[in-house]
């Protein structure tokens, strides 16, 4: 022996490293995130796109929408006021917009007002273009005439400086023809009942379970609390999501992890018939989870809970190593051996160990955040388990006395002998011939890559959204126009070019609609142009106007006005600088210093761009240089078929490279480990591709995981010669994986479920065909190994 | 007999000496299922420091529409419908379009949402004064003066800003 002093020392070495790694960790205070986001891939598009999709998602996560309903106005308005009144007291939200207020007008006359005469609605430009000179006097004169006329804002109304109402058109522009202003609130004119809108700011993230914890259950109880009284409380924003999220993840950490736990410890006590087996069994367990929970929190700060709830399901692989040492060492009294049990098991147990972290390691290279999280996670656990058992295990006191275990392992081993197995010959066969159904059955089976698959919210969320989206015709932060262009001036211009073209695509879409920063700063070409347009109508219409009112003298001063405010452009940063950007949000892109280049980026938001083909917007792109269409969820669909197809290759790979491990160790029966598994993934992914929809990419991510769990099986099988133990060994390790990781079947969250099945297909068709394939070996042969 | 008249009249007396109702104007005046006449507007602009002129007709739907036709000095036509009016983007313009409905219609119960009201009922007919309770309107509108007898006769919008606009109906035919 090496000497147990050795032995020690890397033992208590082990232990330090593990303590102090759980303290730093536990000094660092990990947050615990629940966002889908962050499960979500960064897409390796332009890192402005990138750039432009964060901000609008920032923007869009801190929001939160209520809309309040009941059956009279009245009564939606007091329940609105009643609301709106409670969350102003409460400190996770930092702002709430719930009475439309006057500021909002001055601010837009504050701005525009000296610039009336070049900043025109661009219908009124239009119209200027096509020269309905007459018309637009007319107009002006009805306005002044109507009784209920438009004079009702008196600060608009000025028939000296802007007689033709050039400032009021320009403004009415700007208004929200979905949400109206109905005593002091805001009304959703196209709710089914009457309702009014209260929108919220949120003090933090929405991901904070803190936050959470502070606001949600209060509008759980103003939901419950309107339905009481007739009324409807509709809810929208990322709060209720990433709520929803953590607590479904809490609740199936508890659930599943708990139950697999317990499934696996009576298992162990019911093979091993020792109490103190069990306590063995937990103690890499508990080192792996602690390990893993602690480097995952150091190199990510974040532990993301679907991390946690997949964690859960890991304890299953990481006793594998325990029961195989246990289940050794129960042999070794039955079988005196000069070896030790480490020795006699560190060949198999080092394979084993290294197949998974190699498998589970793959997942790193997928580009989810989400999923790198889960291989650290699953790397950092397996190696602790891993160098527990062999670090710690040997210096445990052995008992004298035979094991009351080995009892369990004759019996199983008897079980199994009677079972049928195939001759060499047949068991070749047999997995050429799973390997062709399975070939024959992907051929026929499909592919599925959708963004749904990471979608964890309940549907009444979802409705909720959907709901409301459509009647307040929110611009999509997932879908829009990118417009980059050197300066200022050129950008805008580049948007004046795009207008027409979404304007042709507005009148096919009714529902369509479009923000650009161009309609309310235009270039400075525009606006030197329709100076120019204003002008002509002066000129044709200004004497005829003021005859009318029988004041022809004050057309001198209306002139005079126009020349007083036509010199000099109204700036770009003039209108970011002012409050109205934080009115209009996300569509101007600050792009700080780090791009490097000076450039100007606009983006271009669309809403209720539902029902129109993304093809459509990118042909508008195409015709446009400087204009890039973005749409979030296409693109990560896409990533995903990408990644499928890259992942497909690596699992080939992997299993090629494992083949060619095993065949140095173990020469031609090599085919013996790997044709199982190799089988046995086959025909779980042809299944798979026939149940709903298809394969996707996390089931290939899953069969990765299925290789190691078959392998190390494989690996402890060949090693052991199919000894009673070794068979009590992997299928108890077969049974805990399917309890860890079949139970993920349950889970709720559509990740984790198809984890769940894949692993439970795999593993229970590499059971069966290592049964049925496994090597006979004589009795007498077994005896003396 | 007179008796009777008289302490009938007494009885009745401290009906009119109260605060005008909209509940009276509703039983003093006829909410026919059309009407329709002629009107004449003058209105004061303050910023111009003058008054225009405009004549025109107009017709009522009840529930359903007012058709406002300017014919002097330049043709139009306005449709108000309870909803408001037609084309207007300004939610205050919808508003006050809603109002205008009910005071062409006599909704009395409609005008009791936005406004206090004053005024007297007599013999003759009734004047009645508008205030808004409304913040919405009360930056717009000062007061709304009405007049009539069986139907409006005379309407007189002041504004805030000190443009007012007096319309006088007249040959009504319900």
């Amino acid at each position: 022996m090496i000497s147990r002093r050795y032995a020690k020392l890397f033992a208590a070495l082990w232990a330090l490293l593990l303590i102090g790694t759980a303290l730093t960790a536990w000094l660092r205070a990990p947050q615990l995130d629940s966002s889908i986001l962050a499960l979500l891939p960064h897409s390796d598009r332009q890192p402005l796109q990138q750039l432009a999709a964060d901000r609008l998602g920032a923007d869009f996560s801190s929001r939160l929408a209520l809309l309040v309903q009941a059956d009279s106005d009245a009564e939606a308005r007091q329940l609105t006021q009643n609301l709106a009144q409670r969350l102003e007291s409460e400190p996770a939200i930092a702002e709430l917009q719930w009475r439309i207020d006057s500021t909002r007008l001055q601010t837009l006359v504050d701005l525009y007002r000296p610039w009336r005469f070049q900043v025109l609605a661009p219908d009124l430009r239009r119209r200027l273009e096509n020269g309905e000179f007459r018309q637009l006097s007319d107009e002006a004169l009805r306005r002044l005439l109507s009784p209920v006329g438009l004079t009702l804002t008196p600060t608009l109304t000025d028939p000296i400086g802007d007689p033709f109402g050039l400032l009021p058109t320009l403004l009415s522009g700007f208004g929200n023809d979905r949400i109206q202003a109905d005593h002091g609130l805001m009304r959703v004119v196209r709710a089914d009942r009457p309702g009014y809108l209260i929108l919220a700011t949120l003090a933090g993230d929405p991901f904070e379970l803190s936050l959470q914890q502070a606001l949600v259950p209060t509008l759980q109880r103003m939901q419950s609390e309107v339905a009481g009284r007739g009324g409807r409380l509709y809810l929208s924003g990322m709060l209720l999501h990433a709520a929803a999220g953590a607590e479904q993840a809490r609740r199936e950490i508890s659930t599943i992890g708990v139950v697999s736990l317990l499934g696996i410890l009576a298992l162990v006590l019911l093979a091993f018939r020792r109490w103190r087996t069990p306590l063995l069994v937990m103690l890499p367990v508990l080192a792996g989870c602690l390990f893993a929970v602690a480097v995952t929190a150091l190199l990510f700060g974040r532990l993301h809970l679907v991390t946690l709830a997949f964690g859960a399901g890991l304890v299953g692989v990481s006793v594998d190593y325990a029961l195989h040492y246990l289940a050794t060492h129960l042999a070794s009294h039955a079988h005196p051996d000069s070896r030790s049990v480490l020795q006699r098991i560190l060949p198999g147990l080092a394979l084993g160990g290294l197949s998974s972290v190699l498998a589970y390691g793959a997942q790193a290279l997928a580009p989810f955040p989400g999923l790198r999280q889960m291989a650290c996670f699953a790397v950092a656990g397996l190696s602790a388990a891993w160098l527990s058992v062999v670090l710690w295990y040997p210096l445990l006191p052995t008992s004298p006395s035979p094991h009351p275990g080995a009892a369990s392992a004759r019996w199983l081993a008897e079980r199994f002998r009677r079972l049928p197995a195939l001759p060499p010959r047949g068991a070749l066969l047999m997995l050429t011939l799973s390997i062709l159904l399975a070939l024959g059955l992907l051929w026929s089976g499909q592919a599925k890559d959708d963004l749904r698959l990471l979608q964890t919210s309940p549907q009444t969320l979802l409705a909720q959204d959907r709901q409301l989206g459509e009647w307040l015709g929110q611009s999509s932060s997932t879908r829009f126009l990118l417009v980059t262009a050197p300066d200022a001036e050129s950008l805008l211009q580049t948007q004046e070019r795009l207008a027409p073209m979404l304007d042709r695509m507005r009148q096919r879409y009714p529902d369509f609609d479009f923000s650009l920063l161009s309609d309310r700063v235009p270039s400075h070409r525009a606006q030197a142009h329709n100076r120019a347009l204003v002008e002509a109508l002066y000129a044709d219409q200004l004497d005829r106007f003021f005859r009318q009112l029988s004041r022809e003298d004050l057309a001198l001063k209306a002139r005079a006005a126009l020349q007083r405010d036509t010199r000099g452009y109204l700036e770009l940063q003039e209108w970011l600088d002012s409050p109205l950007h934080a009115l209009a949000p996300g569509l101007w892109l600050d792009t700080d210093s780090d791009t490097g280049a000076e450039q100007a980026v606009g983006i271009v938001r669309l809403s209720g761009s539902e029902g129109i083909a993304g093809a459509e917007f990118a042909a508008i792109a195409d015709r446009l240089p400087s204009v890039q269409y973005v749409d979030r969820v296409e693109d990560i669909s896409s990533l995903l078929t990408r990644y499928r197809l890259e992942i497909g290759f690596w699992v080939a790979g992997a299993y090629l490279v494992v083949l060619l491990m095993l065949v140095w160790r173990y020469g031609r029966t090599g085919w013996r480990v790997v044709g199982p598994p190799l089988a046995a993934a086959l025909l779980a992914a042809g299944v798979l591709s026939h149940l709903d929809g298809g394969l996707n990419l996390f089931h290939l991510l899953a069969l990765l995981l299925v290789l190691g769990l078959g392998l190390d099986m494989g690996i402890f099988l060949q090693e052991g010669s199919g000894a009673p133990h070794v068979w009590l060994a992997v299928t108890l390790s077969m049974l805990t994986s399917l309890l860890a990781f079949g139970l993920l079947v349950l889970s709720a969250t559509p990740l984790l479920h198809e984890f769940g099945l894949t692993v439970l297909l795999g593993l229970g068709f590499i059971w069966l065909i290592s049964l049925l394939t496994r090597n006979t070996y004589p009795e007498q042969e077994l005896e003396h190994r | 007999m007179m008796r009777a008249v008289l302490l009938l009249t007494l009885l009745l007396c401290p009906l009119f000496a109260q605060a005008l109702s909209f509940t009276d104007l509703a039983s003093r005046t006829g909410s026919p299922q059309t009407l329709s006449g002629q009107f004449r507007q003058t209105k004061y602009l303050t910023l111009l420091d003058t008054s225009i002129e405009s004549a025109g007709r107009f017709s009522y739907r009840r529930d359903d529409e007012i058709r406002w036709i300017t014919q002097t000095p330049v043709a139009d036509e306005l449709v108000m419908t309870p909803q408001g009016i037609d084309g207007a983007d300004n939610p205050v313009a919808a508003l006050i379009g809603r109002i205008f409905f009910a005071v062409m219609s006599a909704d009395w119960p409609v005008l009791e949402q936005h406004f206090t009201l004053s005024g007297e009922l007599s013999e003759q007919g009734w004047q009645a004064r508008l205030l808004p309770l409304d913040e919405e309107i009360a930056p717009a509108v000062e007061r709304i003066e009405l007049s009539g007898g069986d139907y409006l006769r005379r309407l007189e919008l002041i504004e805030t800003g000190g443009d007012r606009v007096r319309i006088d109906f007249s040959d009504l035919q319900p």
